[in-house]
């Protein structure tokens, strides 16, 4: 199954052309200039990777990402940035991002770390439907 | 405002390297951006050419758009290596002329990025188109950047910032009004007092318009 991706950037032309590439590989891909309308969309979709610029109008992307998990902790965000720094990228992590990418980013390198974000999510959504079984199978007689 | 010469002053080494090291960190940024864009679009080339060799049909349109997006980053590239070659030169004289509108519209550009951040867009208003002024152009731009760094600071939510310029009595003067909300006295006098050495510099001097909760950066022309 095709993997659901949500690009965030503010930067149009780079956000209208990844798109572009990676729905060339099969993947479905939305896109959000502004991080507002970044938490609209997780409200209503499911991605299997969110794909976060760093610096964003209003909004520092470390932001962006702490709101997204205190709301889905299970989402899978790959940070994406034109100027990483170890320290910006250290906090990233701690954060729970998954991984942190510099621009110009190797496509390849990217698919990769999207697939991963979706085998990472599968796995999460397992292991929640396992206790969920548990929980059925302790609380019901059968 | 002090009428004598420029101030001999020490400026703490460290304060010009961090100034200079912020203004090339966001100018990398900048480029960083620019080159993620015509990376990708090179890239959707080579995805194109293997696609066409398995039978797709391109437009010579499709390549068009491609070509006019790289085009347009290219040349956004040169205003942004141009801003930072001016930059670099500011240090070539202690003293000159300069222009300061086309001086501080290059600093707007150059803090633009980092002012969205924080929420903060800032438009230039000239009285007079062409305003020539004799100081330190190094540490003129210092304490624009600094005055717009400490305006993004204090701002909590989305806002405008005007700046107006304007030259009479040989003084130019560079009005700073936040469309919604003020500047609270406190915080702007913290900020004035860290910015005394470079006043000095340049010849300037702040004026908190009590009133409007504005302030104004007058800066005596030392041309005579």
């Amino acid at each position: 199954m095709a993997q659901k991706v949500l690009l965030v950037d503010d930067e149009q032309d780079f956000v209208e052309v990844l798109q572009e590439r990676l729905e060339n590989r099969g993947m479905t891909v939305q896109t959000s200039l502004t991080p507002q309308k970044v938490f609209d969309k997780i409200q209503h979709e499911n991605y299997d990777a969110i794909i976060l610029d760093l610096q964003m109008p209003e909004m520092d992307g470390l932001t962006v990402l702490q709101e997204i998990l205190k709301v889905h902790p299970e989402m899978q965000v790959i940070i994406l940035t034109g100027h990483a720094t170890v320290d910006k990228g250290i906090k990233a992590m701690k954060l729970g991002a998954l991984d942190l990418i510099e621009k110009p980013v190797d496509i390849n390198l990217l698919i990769e770390k999207i697939k991963t974000a979706e085998a990472n999510k599968m796995l999460i959504l397992d292991e929640k439907m396992e206790n969920i079984m548990k929980d059925l199978m302790i609380n019901k007689s059968w | 405002m002090n009428d004598s010469k420029i101030s001999s002053n020490i400026f703490p080494l460290e304060d010009s390297l961090k100034f200079s090291g912020r203004v090339t960190a966001s100018i990398s940024h900048d480029l960083k951006n620019v080159l993620a864009i015509i990376n990708e679009n090179a890239g959707l080339l080579q995805d194109l050419s293997l696609m066409m060799q398995e039978g797709l049909f391109l437009s010579p349109q499709k390549l068009n758009v491609i070509a006019n997006k790289i085009e347009n980053q290219v040349s956004r590239a040169n205003d942004i290596i141009s801003r930072l070659n001016q930059f670099a030169h500011s240090v070539d004289e202690d003293i000159r002329e300069f222009d300061v509108v086309q001086v501080i519209e290059c600093m707007i550009k150059i803090f633009d990025r980092i002012g969205r951040a924080k929420g903060l867009n800032i438009e230039l208003i000239k009285q007079i188109e062409l305003i020539k002024i004799k100081t330190n152009l190094f540490y003129f731009q210092f304490i624009i950047w600094d005055c717009l760094d400490f305006i993004a600071k204090s701002i909590n939510k989305e806002n405008i910032l005007i700046l107006s310029v304007n030259f009479t009595d040989n003084i130019f003067y560079i009005n700073f009004i936040l469309k919604s909300g003020s500047f609270e006295e406190e915080s702007f006098n913290a900020f004035f007092n860290n910015e005394k050495i470079i006043l000095e510099k340049i010849m300037g001097d702040f004026i908190f318009n009590i009133r409007e909760k504005s302030f104004i950066l007058a800066i005596k022309n030392s041309h005579n």
